[in-house]
């Protein structure tokens, strides 16, 4: 029952006044959501927690800023408990016991009884349902039962890994009796040894963990370059695998999740090689059939043989949870010929300043990087005042408060800072935090009361993945979603049902992309020799020898007849070199170097991805920590290095960007590039993306209005990658007369057409990029992207003949946008389907994209875009007639 | 569309269709190499021996090649002998009929990265107590490793007993732990196992004791060329072993076996010669050839707990130091402060001390051998007195035990430091 739950901040009250190691004790139970250790409190404690919620809820229902879109309250839930295996270890009992954990919900009993059975198991319940006590425990009782077994525990990032094995470590350290000695070999306390093994493992502790860690804690890139290729040295580990768990599942999506999943397969593999066959344990966040995605990622779990395998998908979430209140809120017109309404991060300012007087522990998520420093300085100039306001004291002291107080998180802080924000949110040292998605997944923050979204994060999935961060602990809880003035928000507030009625999306993978899965068969046969009759885990028998045929014939694999009285009498296909393909295979397709921005001492203040340096880090540029602002003084760009000092700014930098497409014929080649730029037409080819940073903006902080510009002068953001385009054939442009118009419609379209090509290519549509050319794309013509309209616009009045262009997002290409033309007819026909089938009156984001930006401006209707689709279909056709080219 | 069944068209069609496409591929596109001809050599790998008398007026066989020609290989109870010096030893000892099995791996990596495979393996044992036998394995096709590797298993241990020892250059940290991570991966021994267990002596350690700093470097090579005249005519260097086997795998033609002739030739050198070198290493580390071999050896057979064997060693300079003719020579310095050491921890202090006092005398304030003579004179000797003398000459004194001693000894003593030194040293 609810009111049988003590309020959050009363356990960090009780805790922290303990001060005797207690608080550690504490953090180790909130990922996984035990707060049952406090169950038997007292049941008035509920009043502490929930009032000033109340008064916040009830202070932004009337909050004069904004319109309320909608409220949705979900009720609180109580939970339901099943019981544990029969089998399980009572040493394994009683350390659950003395961790507070009596019984297991019904959905971690199904999902232990499943792995019991031997099934593998898919559990997509909510944040804090207790999802990691499904692997712990099957994982220690593994090793209770038999010291040999191993089990593999894979996390998208390194941060992720280190929570899970420190909360693992209190668990194993309750095994065996009471005040036990830790074990000598730092694999943590107890008689099961937990160990990371990353980028960050120093060389000892890796020759520890590959002796004797019990359950390893790792990443994909890690798997995929650094114990793959060297699979010998881990045969211990994979001889004895039981379990291979893969957490946060669902960001193995599109390409990555594509490499992810050819990672997984040489894994599955080299465990058949060294003869284990381990469960699968996936936990995802609520997505459209998890199990499915589980089951592209490993393709070998659906197999079934003596009652054992197969996929059991546990999505029915049996965890308490408190009541939920979830406003969308709109900020209100302030001009009401323009429409113009007021800023979302001002009015997220304010809505989280209510909730920062509460004093309710809130997490404010961003969209960009820019909107956390902003927030974070805005929310910490209002705590500053307000504590300045109310009592003695000296400002600096407010202000010192209030930078404890409020905080930012995002990506490019170094891991120090991260780890350090991360602890002051968990005991309650930080009340508000401003973040990116960097804290969606499941870092250790302990429970939050409130979650603000400032501005629609772009997919359903996400939004509630966010939202879920807001009530652990069975404890009322608030969500807010900011919109902002961008279409899609607007097209949230206009059809709120959007966001509640419909089902999440899916995320998708396709692990057999030839561009993606070759690369890996090579990694594969660096392993192992590959025989010719074997046949690879997730393809067919035709497909493997298919795959290997081909690398062969293409130099990428030698193939070796058999051997005449040798030990195997079938042929191999092996890899000639010295050099480690994993090596030259990236996951996440980068390949440049991060920068580091440098204090005037040398130190380290944080790193700033290759692509974004000359956004952010370009001479005269602002840029903020935790909303504290420093100026760029120099970039070393060989170097990588930016030199910054602190300053007091009234202002932010914005860069302006510019993007360039040319596309060159593929069937020529790009040496004779200069000369070989394509005809008017379709087709597909390399494409050279220019990105150029021609200058800067100053924005005053307040007001946003811009105060000054400056020049900026970097080398341009080159990326080589394939790309199809379609041109907008002259009987068509003659039809859309107003040449603006048709540049809109085209933009509209090339939306439309990116997002059905993800969808169809089974990839994330931030795989793809697409955008709009002046005249055919071989031309060092502008480009129109969603990001630089004006300046394209004018070209485009001049230009008259749109191309659409789709292009890979990864360097080097990854096969998509040219599969995409491949398909010809087919793409349009869902294309037209979707823009046409629209249940919107003129366009909205979901059938034409946030271009409907373009829509405002050049007038575009959805049947200017259904003409220009229809008419790329005909040139698409033709393209295709002759078959695959 | 589920996420499991792909973008709607076979890999068959997705490949074809990638004909067309331009690629830049990352890794794919890296290698680009003809692939060998299907049915090139029948067999993947080769496997020769050889047999020889170990002393070279017996007549060896041509195909040693020249080099070799000028030199003694130790007899198997020599080389029995020699090892036990290098190394520590099993307590039964080393078999004196069949002592060792000399080992060498070419292979295509130095490094240990994911595509190094062992090429060519060299082994070299003794068939009767003057004759060695030399196998060599070779490798025709990657795919065969494993092939090769698992005769190469057997061999080994129809070739060792239970006192045969293994004997390496750098083995210790390369041949040995790359032949076991092989044997593992092509599943010759389940990954629970320890393959190759047995005694091991790795030159390396031993030779840098004895020469580090005393030469160009300490590659086998130069050793051999410096310890036992043994130049080697067109010999190849490490990083050629590398390229020449990655040619030799990849286009198995004429050229590419001339050259894997030449790694093979090397390889045959380096296991006999690794004998030859035990032997020479162990005549250097018994009679040593200068003053700072001779301290080196010692500091060898100190590290080995053979302290008699050290002092043995060591003699000729000790005997200097006790005469104390040549003034601040640092060889006899340092002999002594090592005998004395050694001394104290056999536990005769009074022994040590003599050495100490030598080295004092010979070294006048060396703060090493001052500080240890105070600290015996006041805590084992209990002379306050002569040890405030010693320490006061040190040239870094110690302040504590100074005002420590200046308390203990009551004020002047009036010993000299000289005749005090004179009497503890002898």
């Amino acid at each position: 029952m609810l009111e049988r739950y003590p309020s959050f901040s009363r356990a960090r009250t009780l805790l922290s006044g303990a001060g005797n190691g207690n608080g550690r004790d504490h953090q180790a139970l909130s990922r996984t959501g035990e707060a049952r250790v406090h169950r038997s409190d007292s049941p008035t404690e509920e009043a502490i927690g929930g009032s000033p919620l109340k008064a916040a809820i009830e202070e932004i229902s009337s909050h004069p800023a904004v319109d309320i879109v909608c409220r949705h309250d979900r009720p609180a839930r109580a939970g339901t408990f099943g019981a544990w295996p029969s089998s399980l270890d009572p040493r394994l009992l009683d350390a659950l016991r003395r961790r507070g954990i009596a019984a297991p919900y019904e959905h971690q009993a199904r999902a232990l009884q499943a792995l019991e059975a031997g099934r593998n198991v898919v559990l997509a319940t909510s944040t804090a349902s207790g999802k990691s006590l499904c692997f712990q425990v099957p994982l220690v009782q593994a090793v209770l039962r038999d010291p040999h077994a191993r089990a593999l525990m894979v996390f998208p990032t390194k941060a992720l890994a280190r929570d899970q094995v420190e909360s693992m470590r209190q668990l194993t350290g309750l095994l065996g009796p009471e005040g036990a000695s830790g074990r000598a070999d730092g694999m943590g306390p107890g008689l099961v040894g937990v160990a990371t093994y990353d980028g960050d493992t120093p060389p000892a502790e890796r020759r520890a963990a590959r002796a004797r860690a019990h359950a390893i804690a790792t990443n994909p890139d890690m798997l995929h370059r650094g114990m793959l290729p060297h699979h010998d040295a881990w045969g211990r580990v994979l001889a004895g695998l039981r379990y291979l768990v893969l957490d946060e599942l669902h960001t193995y999506r599109g390409l990555f999740g594509s490499h992810v999943g050819n990672v997984l397969r040489r894994l599955w593999r080299l465990c058949r090689h060294y003869g284990a066959r381990p469960q699968v344990i996936a936990c995802s966040a609520t997505i459209a059939e998890p199990g499915a995605l589980a089951e592209a990622l490993c393709p070998w779990t659906t197999e079934r043989s003596e009652g054992r395998g197969g996929v059991e998908v546990i999505d029915h979430d049996a965890s308490p949870a408190g009541p939920r209140t979830f406003f969308v809120l709109n900020p209100r017109v302030v001009d009401d010929v323009t429409g113009v309404r007021r800023d979302y991060i001002k009015v997220t300012r304010e809505i989280t300043s209510i909730l920062r007087r509460a004093r309710v522990a809130t997490l404010a998520f961003c969209r960009t990087r820019r909107a956390v420093e902003l927030l974070t300085r805005y929310l910490r100039d209002d705590e500053a005042s307000d504590r300045a306001g109310r009592g003695p004291g000296l400002a600096s002291q407010a202000a010192a408060a209030a930078d404890t107080a409020i905080r930012g998180y995002r990506g490019g802080y170094l891991p120090d800072r991260r780890r350090e924000i991360e602890k002051a949110l968990r005991e309650g040292e930080a009340r508000v935090v401003a973040s990116t998605n960097a804290l969606e997944l499941g870092v250790d923050i302990g429970g939050m009361d409130a979650v603000v979204l400032a501005g629609y994060p772009g997919t359903r999935a996400a939004s509630w993945q966010r939202v879920g961060r807001a009530g652990r602990r069975g404890q009322p809880s608030l969500a807010v979603l900011v919109l902002s003035s961008s279409p899609l928000d607007q097209f949230v507030a206009a059809s709120p049902e959007f966001l509640l009625d419909r089902t999440v999306e899916q995320a998708r993978v396709d692990p057999n992309n030839p561009e993606v899965l070759l690369p890996h068969v090579r990694c594969a046969a660096q392993e192992l020799p590959i025989g010719e009759d074997e046949v690879l885990p997730g393809l067919s028998r035709d497909d493997t020898a298919l795959a290997l045929r081909y690398l062969e014939e293409r130099g990428g694999l030698a193939y070796e007849p058999g051997l005449e009285g040798g030990l195997e009498g079938s042929g191999r296909y092996v890899v000639l070199g010295g050099d480690s393909v994993a090596e030259q295979v990236s996951l996440r397709g980068v390949l440049e170097e991060n920068f580091s921005v440098l204090d005037p001492d040398g130190e380290v203040l944080a790193q700033v991805d290759f692509e974004d340096a000359p956004l952010y880090l370009h001479p005269g540029a602002i840029y903020p920590i935790e909303g504290r602002p420093y100026e760029v003084r120099a970039l070393d760009w060989d170097g990588r290095k930016a030199s910054v000092r602190p300053v007091r700014a009234n202002y932010t930098t914005v860069a302006v960007s510019k993007l360039r497409v040319r596309v060159v014929d593929a069937g020529r080649g790009e040496d004779d590039a200069a000369g070989s730029e394509i005809e008017w037409g379709a087709g597909t080819g390399y494409a050279h993306v220019v990105r150029t940073v021609p200058g800067f903006k100053k924005i005053r902080l307040h007001t946003h209005e811009n105060i000054g510009f400056g020049p900026v002068s970097l080398p341009d953001l080159e990326r080589h990658t394939t790309a199809a385009f379609w041109g907008l054939p002259p009987r068509a442009a003659a039809v859309l007369s107003d040449p603006v118009q048709r540049a809109g419609a085209a933009l509209a379209a090339a939306h439309a057409l990116r997002h059905v090509a993800a969808m169809l290519l089974m990839c994330e549509v931030g795989d793809l990029m697409h955008a709009v050319t002046a005249g055919h794309p071989g031309a060092w013509g502008v480009a129109l992207d969603a990001l630089n309209g004006p300046d394209a616009r004018a070209r485009l009045e001049a230009g008259g003949v749109p191309h659409v262009v789709l292009l890979d997002r990864n360097p080097g290409g990854a096969g998509l946008a040219v599969h995409a033309f491949a398909m010809g007819a087919v793409l349009f026909d869902r294309v037209i389907a979707v823009v046409r089938g629209c249940g919107c009156e003129v366009g909205c984001p979901t059938c034409m994209g946030p271009s409907s930006e373009a829509a405002e401006q050049y007038g575009v209707e959805r049947p200017a875009v259904i003409a220009v689709l229809e008419a790329l279909r005909e040139v698409a056709v033709e393209a295709t007639a002759g078959g695959p080219r | 569309m589920s996420p499991g069944s792909g973008p709607g068209m076979g890999l068959a069609g997705r490949l074809a269709h990638r004909e067309g496409t331009p690629r830049r591929g990352v890794a794919e596109a890296s290698v680009v190499r003809p692939s060998p001809r299907r049915g090139g050599p029948r067999a993947g790998y080769v496997r020769e021996a050889i047999e020889l008398p170990v002393a070279r007026r017996d007549g060896r066989p041509a195909a040693l090649g020249g080099d070799l020609d000028a030199l003694d290989l130790p007899t198997a109870p020599a080389l029995a002998r020699a090892l036990s010096t290098l190394a520590r030893m099993p307590a039964e000892g080393l078999d004196p009929r069949n002592p060792a099995v000399m080992l060498d791996l070419e292979t295509t990596g130095l490094l240990g990265q994911a595509g190094t495979v062992a090429c060519v393996v060299g082994v070299a044992s003794y068939v009767a107590l003057d004759r060695m036998r030399v196998e060599q394995w070779s490798l025709h096709r990657v795919g065969a490793e494993g092939a090769m590797l698992a005769d190469l298993d057997a061999t080994l241990r129809a070739r060792m007993t239970g006192r045969t020892a293994f004997v390496t250059f750098n083995g210790g940290s390369f041949d040995l732990p790359l032949l076991r991570r092989r044997l593992v991966r092509h599943g010759i021994y389940p990954p629970t196992e320890d393959p190759l267990r047995a005694p091991h002596v790795d030159l390396l350690p031993p030779a840098r004791r004895l020469w580090r700093d005393r030469g160009p470097d300490c590659r086998l090579g130069t050793l051999e060329l410096r310890h036992l005249r043994l130049p080697r005519e067109g010999d190849v260097s490490g990083a050629e072993v590398v390229e020449l086997l990655w040619r030799w795998l990849e286009a198995p033609d004429p050229d590419a076996a001339a050259d894997l002739a030449r790694v093979e030739r090397h390889n045959r050198i380096d296991v006999l010669s690794l004998a030859a070198l035990a032997e020479a290493m162990h005549t250097r580390l018994l009679q040593p050839q200068d003053a700072i071999e001779r301290l080196r050896a010692a500091r060898h057979h100190d590290r080995l707990d053979r302290a008699e064997r050290a002092l043995t060693v060591l003699a000729p300079l000790l005997e200097g130091l006790e005469r104390g003719t040549a003034r601040g020579s640092s060889p006899l310095v340092e002999a002594g402060l090592l005998a004395a050491e050694i001394e104290r921890r056999r536990g005769r202090p009074r022994d040590a001390a003599r050495r100490w006092a030598q080295v004092c005398r010979m070294a006048p304030g060396d703060p090493v051998a001052h500080d240890a003579l105070a600290k015996h004179l006041e805590h084992q000797a209990r002379r306050p007195d002569a040890a405030l003398v010693v320490a006061l000459a040190s040239v870094t004194p110690c302040e504590r035990r100074l005002a420590r001693l200046r308390k203990k000894a009551g004020g002047s003593t009036g010993l000299g430091l000289g005749p005090l030194l004179d009497e503890l040293a002898v």
